[in-house]
């Protein structure tokens, strides 16, 4: 029971709370913007990851300027994957018609694609590497630098997030094409490259997530499969196309699962986060802070 | 500077195998309000859309002031000042009031301006200021429809068109929204309006064209078109 009340598991549950939010909003983003169910969000991370631990592991470079490219790289596959096959896709009014159902085979195709592409380029050995690893300790809390250095990154993000989605006008035009997408186009907004838009931030914060984990999780080609399925219970416990809502459900998710592993043992990790699924599903399938219109077209 | 600010030559379009509009002409005078009169089904809403971009046409031309726009996508439409006031409002539900008018002056000719139209938009429509912080959904029909006007003009539009404004709102609403259309039109901004709400259009419109099974059928000074026998029969019940 002293566990449960150290702070300790308070700080840990942060870090997994707030990383979650930071890939969970980009996957609601997308779905919202786009309808678009993208079971490859957490390959993303993984991408991220090891772009950190490749530029840490050859170069010496920190991981907090790698996650700077991991950005890039995530950012430019969203670009090429949306130009090259999604925005033909949004175009044809046939295919429109079925692009969630199509775009989770597509998805599905790019997350095998990506998964077994790092398999073969960089073995499924695990891999790591240490920097910032020195146990700092808060009060009676105990907690590596590098945890703690992301914990403080990943809030940042979470409310830098926040505050583009609610004050930039490219912000509005997000959340204005998740509610309607007519009226999207009758004010004006150019809908494509909002789709791009959404696509490269998505993607680009998944990225982010996956560089920030690098320095204290193993690496290895199928580490982003637990943080999709994370992803998708956030948003539906956030509510779909509820972007806050994913962010704050990211937060109470880290706190449940950190807590309830705490308390049971690290194997009960998936039979909590489905548990919490199927209870959001059976009580509140709106989600925790109600979904927004994600049928209006 | 011609006559002519919208002309429609030709225009046939449709969604999918389904032809709505069938070889349309039309002209909408500079200044002017013109209204598009005809039953449910002929192709009213689908010529709005058509002129704001959002259905492609599948033959003919349509022009602004002389320009050609048949290819351009609505965003690129809403920058040269059409402006939309859609069927059914289309504001959005989750936006408050001041949100729905901020992403009404989303294009970039007046982005600059945005804080300014938007208190042009208080002054004209008092009732929207009073429920600046509440979301869209929670207005009435008549404050959703005010809304949907205010946030047409924030695009500082030349044309404005209204497809069924009148829809759904009390009669005593849809006097006020038919004064301020006329409000807007004595700002210069042009007019084209579709309304199923026959005998009131036809007395403010200055010019007419009815629209039966996506052709025109007939057309003239809204005047002469109200004493049209025939208008008279299907549309006005005398």
């Amino acid at each position: 029971m002293d566990v449960l009340l150290s702070g300790q598991l308070l700080i840990a549950a942060l870090v997994t709370g707030s990383i979650y939010a930071l890939v969970a909003v980009g996957l609601n983003l997308i779905y919202g913007t786009m309808r678009m169910l993208n079971v490859a969000h957490g390959d993303l991370a993984m991408i991220g990851a090891y772009v950190a631990f490749w530029l840490f592991t050859l170069y010496g470079i920190s991981p907090f300027i790698a996650l700077f490219l991991a950005v890039v790289v995530t950012a430019a596959l969203a670009a090429v994957l949306y130009l090259f096959i999604f925005k033909r896709v949004m175009r044809s009014v046939k295919l429109l018609d079925r692009a969630e159902a199509n775009s989770l085979l597509v998805f599905f195709g790019i997350s095998v694609i990506l998964q077994n592409g790092s398999a073969y380029v960089f073995t499924t050995n695990p891999r790591g590497f240490q920097y910032l690893d020195q146990v700092l300790q808060i009060g009676s809390a105990a907690i590596t630098a590098n945890r703690l250095v992301t914990l403080i990154l990943s809030l940042l993000l979470v409310f830098a997030v926040v505050a583009f989605f609610r004050f930039t006008m490219v912000g509005l035009a997000l959340r204005a094409l998740i509610q309607n997408r007519t009226a999207s186009q009758i004010v004006g907004i150019n809908i494509e490259r909002i789709f791009l838009y959404s696509f490269m931030l998505g993607f680009a914060l998944s990225g982010l997530a996956g560089a920030l984990v690098s320095m204290y999780e193993q690496i290895w080609p199928f580490m982003g499969f637990p943080y999709t399925i994370a992803a998708f219970v956030i948003i539906i416990l956030g509510g779909l196309g509820n972007l806050f809502g994913s962010l704050a459900a990211g937060m109470i998710l880290g706190v449940l699962e950190t807590f309830g592993i705490a308390i049971t043992g690290p194997n009960f990790r998936s039979i909590l986060i489905y548990g919490v699924l199927i209870l959001v599903l059976l009580l509140r399938p709106q989600g925790l802070f109600g979904g927004k219109r994600v049928v209006a077209r | 500077m011609s006559d002519t600010l919208l002309e429609l030559k030709n225009v046939s379009a449709g969604y999918g195998e389904v032809k709505v509009l069938k070889g349309v002409s039309l002209k909408v005078r500079r200044g002017s309000i013109t209204a598009l009169i005809g039953a449910n089904g002929a192709g009213k809403t689908t010529l709005m859309r058509v002129v704001s971009g959002l259905i492609p046409v599948t033959q003919g031309t349509l022009a602004l002031d002389a320009v050609d726009i048949t290819r351009e996508a609505s965003s690129v439409r809403v920058e040269r000042g059409i402006s939309l006031i859609p069927e059914g409002r289309l504001i959005f539900p989750d936006f408050s009031v001041e949100e729905n008018l901020k992403i009404g002056g989303y294009i970039s000719r007046v982005r600059s301006r945005q804080s300014e139209l938007i208190k042009q938009m208080y002054r004209f429509f008092p009732r929207l200021e009073e429920r600046r912080n509440q979301a869209g959904e929670t207005l009435s029909g008549g404050e959703q429809q005010m809304l949907a006007i205010a946030r047409g003009l924030m695009a500082d539009p030349r044309l404005l068109l209204l497809d069924e404004p009148s829809l759904g709102l009390a009669p005593q609403v849809v006097a006020q929204v038919f004064e301020k259309i006329q409000e807007v039109r004595s700002k210069g901004v042009t007019v084209f309006i579709v309304e199923q709400d026959v005998r009131s259009t036809l007395a403010f419109a200055d010019y007419a064209y009815v629209l039966e099974n996506g052709e025109l059928q007939l057309e003239g000074p809204a005047a002469d078109v109200r004493e049209n026998p025939k208008v008279k029969e299907s549309y006005l019940g005398l």
